[in-house]
């Protein structure tokens, strides 16, 4: 029965420890955003960075974000206002501008048309 | 990240695991007579060490580096078609996908002499638990963490989905590792298990079992293996390094090269480093 018990206890631990620790790194945990290492898949863009100096971002570990950045579990983030395209429609007759802000395929903002009608407006 | 952090998040993952996976090790050992403070303990904590405090940062920069041009193999417009799917489906597409990716890309691992080279490291463990897990080459975590964080570089999942899948199988492949036995029944076609990862770790270079979340892709390209007892030992045929720098080293050099290196370290005295 003793043992029973110490075999139950011991598996409920372990299941929701690793429940934790999935939610944690999915930013289910009070975090602001899923980043544990930044990649320019997307990267945390910090508030001083423009669209020039965007090849010099900062790939620094985010602090408090961090559990076990082994190579197990390292992922390489990306940042949900950089390139969260779904959101937003691809402003394709402006291949210029859209070069000037882009370091990478996915690493630049991508204004979305409707909002800079918003701006136009808003100056009128 | 200054150093004290480093050393803080080390210090942390480190507590945690102990927490996670001593108590399974205790309760269901697969091999009852191995102790905690086991034989190369001392080895596989330095690279636990080695791998949270100087390696992960040159991974890293490496994965950058090549993350611009893996991002341009997929056209943005297919990028934002795979976003804009279901999360659900999305995140069924990122177990699907990167299962295949890594069940392939860790049979290459074994198959090609360049990539056993530095995989060799990781197999070289004769004692298996969830600090044995850690064991493994800079170059091998490069090629690993690269193949998991593929789907997000290639495809564009965004990293709400792949996220808790990554995590889940990070977490996932120390506790296959562990020395834990704790049989699951049929469950075990569908969810890896140590039982499996055990046999993988056989000295035969290619035992089979090398999926890591799920073994269906093992049961369908015929290298699933499952006996119902564990393997005698583990470890590999090969001669190789006992130590954390001739294990380090060794793998990046010819053969005729790292005799005259080793040589002069046994001359030197040298062969005791941990």
């Amino acid at each position: 029965m003793k043992n029973i018990f110490l075999k139950s206890i011991t598996l409920i631990v372990f299941i929701s420890l690793v429940a934790v620790f999935v939610a944690y790194k999915s930013g289910y945990l009070g975090q602001k955003g899923t980043s544990i290492f930044l990649s320019p898949n997307g990267s945390t863009i910090t508030k001083t960075n423009t669209d020039s100096d965007s090849l010099s971002i900062n790939y620094s570990i985010p602090e408090g974000r961090l559990l076990m950045p082994s190579s197990k579990v390292l992922i390489l983030s990306e940042h949900k206002e950089i390139i969260d395209t779904t959101k937003i429609k691809l402003d394709t007759t402006n291949s210029e501008r859209t070069k000037a802000i882009m370091g990478s395929s996915k690493l630049g903002r991508i204004f979305e048309p409707e909002l800079k009608k918003d701006i136009t407006e808003m100056k009128e | 990240m200054n150093f004290l952090n480093l050393i803080e998040v080390t210090g942390a993952s480190l507590l945690f695991l102990v927490l996670v996976f001593v108590p399974m090790e205790k309760v269901f050992p697969a091999k009852k007579e191995q102790r905690f403070f086991r034989k190369d303990w001392v080895l596989d904590f330095c690279f636990f060490i080695g791998q949270y405090v100087l390696w992960s940062g040159l991974v890293l920069w490496v994965l950058i580096f090549f993350s611009h041009y893996l991002t341009n193999i997929v056209s943005v417009d297919f990028q934002v078609l795979v976003k804009s799917q279901p999360f659900t489906l999305q995140a069924l597409e990122v177990l699907i996908l990167s299962d295949l990716i890594i069940y392939w890309g860790h049979r290459l691992q074994h198959m090609v002499n360049f990539l056993w080279r530095f995989h060799k490291v990781h197999h070289s463990a004769e004692r298996l638990d969830w600090l044995a897990a850690h064991r493994e080459h800079p170059i091998d975590s490069i090629y690993t963490i690269g193949l998991i964080n593929l789907p997000v570089f290639v495809m564009g999942f965004p990293l709400e989905t792949i996220a808790g899948v990554i995590a889940f199988r990070g977490i996932w492949a120390i506790y296959i590792h562990s020395n834990v036995r704790f049989p699951i029944g049929p469950l075990r076609m569908l969810i890896g298990a140590p039982e499996l990862h055990h046999w993988h770790h056989d000295l035969n270079r290619d035992a089979g079992n090398y999926a890591n979340i799920s073994p269906i892709m093992d049961l369908i390209f015929g290298t699933y293996v499952c006996p119902d007892i564990e393997p005698e030992k583990f470890g590999i045929k090969e001669d190789f390094p006992k130590n954390y720098i001739g294990q380090l080293i060794e793998p990046m050099l010819p053969k005729g090269v790292w005799r005259k290196v080793e040589g002069s370290m046994k001359n030197f005295g040298n062969t005791k480093i941990p």
